[in-house]
């Protein structure tokens, strides 16, 4: 009996000795989940605001000092709506299509780089990792538009997921150009690979491929001019159309978490992600430092700083064009997927292969 | 028991729970979806034997592709939910596959030597990826090559089996709606020509 006891409680304190690593780890996912869905909340506000001044208007400037309660006053308003679940509906794939959406689009930040050191989970396969879970997104759209019982949300669903499943390869494709040149899956390598000023990043000799990565995530985030998934012209608001309440509050919140993803990949495979874009030197050996001085060189270092402008950079840019660019037709968006983009790839890809081979400039070594 | 046992347990249960149930539901879109889940937990199956890359190519080619594409088919076609059907005939050929299947497994399990597989023990910096890539272009160099060659015939005989006739294909050719100036297009009709 008391063996038994004993055994019990040895096994009991080995459990609590292999779970202790949970709280640290929750509270890590804690500090990147708020800080995201607060930029989340802002970025909306953000492109209200962006494309009002384009578009020669004011934006939301009512609630609060220059609106800028305005996202919390639409949170509020979207929490207290009742959820209406249509008539003939698969309720319990209805509500699961957000979860999906939601869960996928944050699990993906597990793997991202802010910093050195600073990253959740430092995986080998983080590139591959990343590619999957972008690719689970679809379900929440795809059981969405089917569990609506609808014919638009249905119809949008199918765009969406032909549109995601086309631009993906384009996406892979360009991703392995950057494996390629760093011959790792780990996107810490990844950045480090790139070390040296801003030529030494992997824009310059993949500018093809950068560009195809951020068209296609653009088209992967169902955003313009890529937005037929939605297209309000044609399907009202496509795969989401039926969705009320906090339904559709968390398709918007995982929509603008995967722009902010895009953007952010964008910044590490292209843009050396917390890299700085100055050679700076040895700074810590510069002996007259004034306070002044201090902090530009604090500026001008490697930091989780020059990530956050970066990534803010490409999330401008997915407001950009969605203010200048028209919606693109259905069947311009498969020729661009099928016979433009993926051709380009294969031979920037081909073209890689002899620069990598020849040992031809700075980055292949 | 560890955690990585209880976590074993946990998904193999839900594996062979959702495949018993993919065989019983009458919903084809519920089916495909039990499907998704059973490929996801193998994946989690294939990452507790240390092999992340094969796992997560797991995910990422059956999941986020070849499942994709059967929803997008099984959703467009409509399909009846099957009330009904003649049970007899089904059960008399599962209950032979089942037969056939055990033997099988029987013979694998109970008369192949498991003491000598060897632990899998890798340090972190073992680099599952690089192995495997260094595998395919040395060792199964040809078997590769191969798979590659029936891949790219199979996406050539999927295109020549949708080649359809050119009068009933609606298409537009790019070249030509950009050749479309203002006066092919555009005819301004006065009043007094009318």
């Amino acid at each position: 009996m008391y063996d038994f006891i004993k055994n019990n409680i040895s096994i009991a304190t080995e459990y609590f000795n292999q779970l202790s690593v949970l709280p640290h780890t929750l509270l890590m996912i804690l500090i990147i989940m708020l800080p995201l869905l607060i930029l989340v909340a802002y970025y909306t506000y953000a492109e209200r605001k962006i494309i009002a001044s384009m578009q020669v208007r004011v934006g939301p400037n009512i609630v609060g000092p220059k609106g800028l309660l305005q996202p919390f006053a639409d949170g509020a308003k979207l929490f207290f709506k009742e959820i209406v679940i249509p008539k003939d509906a698969n309720k319990f794939l209805f509500l699961l299509a957000p979860i999906i959406t939601f869960t996928v689009a944050f699990a993906a930040w597990a793997v991202i780089p802010f910093d050195g050191v600073k990253v959740l989970s430092d995986i080998n396969a983080g590139i591959l990792y990343i590619l999957a879970m972008t690719s689970l997104g679809i379900y929440g759209i795809i059981i969405a538009g089917w569990a609506s019982n609808s014919k638009y949300a249905l119809l949008g669903a199918m765009r969406s997921a032909a549109l995601i499943i086309a631009y993906e390869i384009a996406m892979g494709f360009a991703l392995v150009g950057v494996i390629m040149i760093s011959g790792s899956l780990n996107l810490g390598d990844i950045i480090d690979v790139q070390k040296g000023s801003i030529f030494h990043w992997l824009w310059v000799p993949l500018f093809p491929l950068f560009i195809i990565y951020f068209i296609a995530g653009v088209a992967e985030t169902n955003r313009a001019p890529f937005d037929v998934a939605e297209g309000e012209s044609e399907l009202v608001a496509g795969f989401h159309v039926e969705y009320s309440g906090m339904g559709f509050a968390i398709f918007f919140i995982a929509e603008y978490a995967n722009m902010i993803l895009i953007s952010a990949l964008t910044a590490i495979l292209f843009f050396g992600g917390w890299l700085s874009p100055f050679n700076y030197g040895d700074v810590n050996n510069i002996v007259n430092q004034d306070t002044v001085s201090t902090i530009i060189l604090f500026f001008i270092q490697d930091g989780i700083h020059w990530f956050i402008l970066k990534t803010l950079f490409f999330m401008f840019c997915f407001i950009w064009f969605r203010a200048t660019f028209p919606r693109y037709r259905y069947d311009q968006i498969m020729r661009l997927g099928w016979k433009i983009l993926i051709p380009l790839t294969l031979l920037w890809i081909f073209v890689e292969m002899i620069m990598i081979y020849f040992n031809i400039g700075p980055w292949f070594k | 028991m560890d955690i990585l046992t209880i976590l074993f347990y946990l998904v193999t249960s839900v594996i062979i729970i959702s495949s018993m149930s993919l065989i019983i539901v009458n919903n084809t879109v519920h089916a495909a979806l039990l499907l998704v889940l059973i490929f996801f937990n193998s994946a989690i199956l294939w990452l507790m034997l240390k092999a992340e890359f094969l796992s997560i190519v797991l995910v990422l080619v059956y999941v986020g592709a070849v499942l994709v594409l059967f929803l997008f088919v099984i959703m467009l076609l409509d399909l009846p939910i099957k009330e009904k059907v003649n049970q007899k005939l089904y059960l008399l050929f599962s209950l032979i596959i089942s037969l056939i299947m055990f033997i099988e497994l029987y013979m694998v399990i109970f008369y192949h030597d498991f003491s000598q597989v060897s632990e899998i023990s890798h340090s972190s910096e073992f680099n599952n990826t690089y192995e495997i890539g260094l595998l395919l272009f040395t060792k199964h160099l040809f078997s590769f090559e191969i798979t590659a060659l029936i891949l790219l015939v199979a996406i050539i005989a999927a295109i020549a089996i949708n080649m359809t006739n050119k009068q009933r294909a609606l298409k537009q050719d790019p070249a030509r709606q950009i050749e479309e100036t203002k006066q092919s297009r555009l005819r301004i009709i006065k009043d007094k020509d009318l």
